[in-house]
């Protein structure tokens, strides 16, 4: 099975080659055969791919400790699913797993938008395959998920394909495990969204590198693209969210968002990705800013590779970075080659790329659209140099400055504001123009939302500036979202008299975009709730208890009753009993707990804790479990109550449903009330 | 009406700006201020490493010795480094992990506002045959969409 | 800016102006993309592993716990064995009686000096005095002598040699065998 998957990475290497030189021909040519020939080489490239991972499925779950892979990321004892799931747990294998992602998005892709246009096509196909290249030559080059285990003479043990001078092949009796903290469900799924999030944000890219490089300057990218750029942002967005959802319940610390380097990394091209999803809006609607157009799907994908390099490379510590390996250079290549390429392509290009159309006034639709575009990107910027900080402040000062999260809340938290208070003006701007009159007349009904917000929360709940601030600025965008609804069905209505709700549905259906977008805008802003509610309301408290001892906290107490131990296959648990009371009141018994996983990669991780947890819609009682004496007659916990976190995931779902509208193919009605001059010409 | 509405979130936010000052417990709040030195951004009050636990008793021994806040965060910064803030300290070539991206955002929203200049200053091509131009069958003027966005430009 | 290419058709009846933001946008993403190549390629060179384990070793002055002021250089002639440790460490109680041990053994010979990290005075001598540690030790003030040896954790322990070069770093507690080694080594630089 190894020397399949190695075999089948081998031929897929060289028909990625081959595939890239004869589209490039065939697109100089332009002969049909040989693009087509480019196009059936992805198509193969794909098979070889999938067929390579398969393999290595087959060798973890078959247990195979002769490869060094599996070996060192599996054992007997792991659960079916981990073994599953160890694909991605480590350096070599999440590698192959992104090339077979990469491999299946470039299928489909391609198939959907190959069509006739013979040039663009080819140019598409090679682009696609240069990426997957970049990831079959680390794969084979640098980190192969395939090295078999070998003996040296010296009796040390190393990982390669082939036997090195005087190695004998080395099978061990067991593997040393999977990383305990990976082995969690939200683990499992994580990191599948993630992957499929950053390299779908390829295809943005492909596409704009093809229609640069065909000479294909017109708008219609902008319509194609859309989809292509939506379907990998919303698995990134729920990659980023089951994240957090992971540190959340897993790293025991009440919270779920670090800026650690890693979480970064996914969050930075979401920034951008988010950017382009909305100013490829203006030139869909408008035909303007092409070249800032071309530059964010470049961005994206440009910022995938930089955020893999920054986690992968070993060049910033990092908790949960993959060990140090020699694949940075590689990386750096890559983001150098891209850099370069694209810069050229655009610069040749450039005369080309100018706006079809202007503005009447300087509010307008459009100009939100930019605003907010700035504020993404200067968030991008400032999280990548706040990432990057530590390596940029030793180089020029010799101290090695810490970034986390004071910074970033610092800097991004108020763009975030900004952004949020656009997605609240925003929507009731004109196209092309507006005016300080009309604006204010039709932001009065979300304003005084807003403000009557305020005013209760300010009364009721606190009187810390930051919620109020923050809270009120959501109240302005829901305000919004629903007077657009409103707005939307009222007019319907006057024309067709149809009922409200028929008239919402049938507006809603037909601008899917537009109303699916202010469902994303409302899952965003319950978010936004969360986070400013679970930020500055949190409670924590520090105790170790006795048996039957009681802590109080924020209304809530809290008796331990005893441990209980149990077994699993690979580890042991250790579960300490809380009983939970609410104003006298039994709320039930949470259990939280900690596993000792034996043998891991030969150095001792530490028990994993798994929080207590129990949720609704206004808090969470969370309680971390650290350790015990005396068989259990003392135990040490860590009880939180985090207010507002399931709207978190809760917004998760909404802005999945909304994107799910946004691009759902809905049988579009005949144009009939269109009137004649305004009927598409394409 | 939006006039006095703005007035009256102004006199709010004023109102709230005291509760800036109010602080519960100065050792919480200290904790809450301060990051584990040796973890990657684990605040000091939730951090269960040893380097932390003695940060937090030396808080507490340092407050009840009458020390003020600010002095124990100037200690700490001394003894320990500018680590214990976890943000670049705020002084020589740090400076620029706080100024750039306001810089950025300074420079990004004066291209905004000379690029709709220059768009508005453009004479205005047959408005209408550009309007629909770019339009996809998706993007089609609804009816009934265009009466709301009409009502949106100034007439 | 060249103005010369407008051969896409419909671009010849726009201003040569509407240009000029593509050509903006253009430069600030080559130079934004320039800084940031430059920050990974001193990265890759200089990853976070890459201690300052050969080469001269970064001079520093320190006041130890007992008030005296000394600096590496003092030493330049008597090689040193430069060990990082704190008071919360638990490793590093396992190599302190050994540190103790060789010391005075090696007096007059080798040069002990230990750096205290992340740590408070109070702790710090209450450390030294259980383990009854008679060579020099100080406060690393600000960790900055952490950071220009570019140590990644307690313990870590320096071989300096009579030139002020580093010979080795270990990396964790040391058994006596490793430091028997190291020690050797500094001392008779040919074997």
């Amino acid at each position: 099975m190894a020397d399949l998957g190695y075999l089948s990475l081998v031929l897929a290497f060289i028909v990625t080659l081959y595939g890239i030189a004869i589209s490039l021909i065939g697109a100089w040519r332009r002969d049909e055969l040989l693009a087509l020939s480019g196009r059936n080489a992805l198509f193969a490239v794909a098979a070889l791919v999938t067929l390579a991972t398969v393999a290595m499925w087959y060798l973890l779950i078959s247990n195979d400790f002769s490869n060094e892979y599996v070996a060192s990321h599996s054992e007997r004892s792991l659960p079916l699913f981990y073994r599953f799931s160890a694909l991605w747990g480590g350096q070599a294998g999440s590698l192959l797993f992104w090339g077979f992602m990469m491999a299946l998005y470039n299928v489909a892709l391609t198939a959907v938008v190959w069509k006739r246009d013979l040039k663009r096509g080819a140019y598409l196909v090679a682009t696609l395959l240069a990426v997957q290249l970049f990831f079959l030559t680390i794969v084979l080059f640098a980190a192969n998920p395939f090295n078999r285990l070998w003996v040296l003479p010296s009796g040390a043990t190393t990982g390669a394909i082939f036997r090195p001078e005087g190695a004998a092949l080395f099978i061990p009796a067991d593997g040393s495990g999977l990383n305990p903290l990976l082995q969690n469900y939200w683990m499992v799924f994580h990191p599948i969204f993630l992957y499929l999030g950053y390299v779908g944000l390829t295809l943005p890219m492909a596409l704009a590198v093809a229609n640069l490089a065909a000479g294909k300057l017109d708008n219609s990218w902008a319509r194609e693209v859309r989809v292509w750029n939506l379907i990998p942002w919303i698995f990134l967005t729920i990659g980023i969210l089951m994240g957090s959802q992971w540190a959340y319940l897993e790293l025991g610390w009440g919270g779920f968002w670090a800026w650690d380097p890693v979480e970064n990394a996914s969050l930075i091209p979401w920034l951008t990705a988010t950017a382009f999803l909305h100013s490829i809006m203006i030139q869909q609607q408008r035909g303007m800013l092409k070249v800032w157009n071309v530059t964010l799907a470049f961005l994206g994908f440009w910022l995938v590779i930089i955020g893999t390099f920054i986690t992968r490379s070993g060049i910033i510590d990092s908790v949960h970075s993959f060990a140090l390996s020699n694949v940075g250079p590689l990386f750096l290549s890559f983001i150098l080659l891209t850099f370069v390429g694209f810069l050229a392509l655009l610069w040749q290009r450039l005369p080309q790329l100018q706006s079809d159309a202007e503005l009447d006034s300087m509010l307008s639709r459009e100009s939100a659209f930019l605003y907010v575009n700035v504020l993404f990107l200067v968030a991008t910027f400032a999280t990548l140099f706040g990432t990057l900080f530590p390596i940029i402040s030793e180089g020029i000062t010799n101290t090695k400055i810490a970034v986390s999260a004071p910074y970033f809340n610092k800097v991004d938290g108020p763009i975030f504001l900004g952004i949020l208070l656009l997605m609240g003006i925003g929507p009731l701007l004109g196209w092309r123009r507006s005016s300080p009159g009309m604006l204010r007349k039709s932001l009065a009904p979300p304003t005084a939302f807003a403000l009557a917000t305020i005013a209760v929360i300010y009364l009721i709940v606190t009187r810390q500036w930051l919620p109020v601030l923050a809270w009120g600025v959501c109240a302005l965008v829901l305000g919004t979202i629903f007077w657009e609804y409103f707005r939307g069905a009222r007019a319907r209505r006057s024309v067709t008299g149809e009922s409200w709700p028929l008239a919402l549905l049938r507006v809603m259906a037909r601008n899917q975009r537009r109303y699916g977008g202010y469902i994303v805008h409302l899952g965003v802003i319950m978010i936004a709730l969360a986070i400013v509610g679970a930020t500055t309301f949190q409670f924590n408290l520090k105790k170790s208890l006795s048996l039957n001892e009681e802590a109080t906290l924020a209304g809530y107490t809290f008796t331990y009753t005893g441990l209980e131990s149990e077994k699993a296959s690979n580890h042991d648990i250790m579960i300490a009993n809380v009983l939970v009371e609410k104003n006298g009141k039994i709320v039930g018994t949470l259990k939280p707990r900690m596993n000792f996983y034996a043998n891991i990669s030969g150095r001792d991780m530490g028990p994993t804790t798994e929080v207590g947890l129990r949720t609704n819609l206004v808090e969470d009682v969370y309680i971390v479990f650290n350790g015990w004496e005396d068989n259990g007659s003392l135990a040490a916990f860590e009880f939180f109550v985090n207010p507002l976190m399931l709207w978190m995931w809760l917004g998760g779902i909404v802005m999945v449903i909304g994107t799910t509208f946004a691009i759902w193919p809905l049988p579009k009605p005949a144009p009939r009330r269109v009137p004649a001059a305004s009927v598409v010409t394409n | 009406m939006m006039r006095r509405l703005l007035l009256a979130l102004i006199f709010l936010l004023l109102l709230a700006a005291p509760a800036l000052a109010q602080e519960g417990d100065p050792a919480d709040a200290l904790q809450k201020d301060l990051w584990c030195p040796i973890c990657q951004g684990i605040r000091l009050d939730v951090c269960d490493q040893k380097v932390c636990e003695q940060m937090r008793e030396m808080i507490d021994q340092e407050l009840a010795a009458g020390n003020s806040p600010e002095q124990i965060k100037a200690q700490f910064i001394e003894l320990y480094g500018p680590v214990v803030l976890g943000e670049p300290p705020r002084q020589g070539f740090y400076l620029t992990a706080w100024i750039l991206p306001i810089l950025l955002l300074v420079a990004g929203l004066a291209v905004v506002v000379w690029l709709t200049r220059r768009w508005v200053q453009k004479p205005a091509t047959a408005p209408a045959a550009i309007a629909t131009a770019a339009a996809s069958p998706e993007t089609a003027p609804d009816p009934y969409l265009a009466r709301v966005e009409k009502e949106l430009q100034d007439l | 800016m060249n103005n010369a290419v407008t051969s896409s058709p419909g671009a010849g009846d726009q201003p040569p102006r509407s240009r000029r933001g593509g050509v903006i946008l253009f430069g600030a993403l080559a130079l934004v993309g320039i800084g940031l190549l430059a920050v990974f390629y001193y990265g890759i060179l200089n990853p976070p592993s890459r201690r300052a384990s050969e080469g001269l070793a970064p001079d520093f002055q320190i006041t130890t716990y007992d008030g005296e002021a000394m600096a590496l250089s003092d030493f330049r002639g008597t090689p040193v064995v430069l060990n990082f440790w704190a008071s919360w460490c638990v490793p590093c109680r396992d190599e302190q009686p050994l540190l103790q041990a060789y010391w005075q053994r090696y007096q007059g010979e080798v040069v002990f000096l230990g750096l205290n990290y992340l740590d408070q005075r109070p702790n710090a001598l209450a450390y030294l005095a259980e383990f009854g540690v008679t060579y020099p030790n100080g406060p690393d003030m600000g960790s900055r002598i952490y950071s220009a040896y570019r140590v990644q954790g307690v313990p870590e322990t320096f071989f300096i040699d009579a030139a002020g070069q580093v010979q080795g770093v270990h990396v964790g507690p040391m058994t006596a065998r490793d430091l028997e080694q190291r020690i050797s080594q500094l001392l008779n630089p040919t074997f």
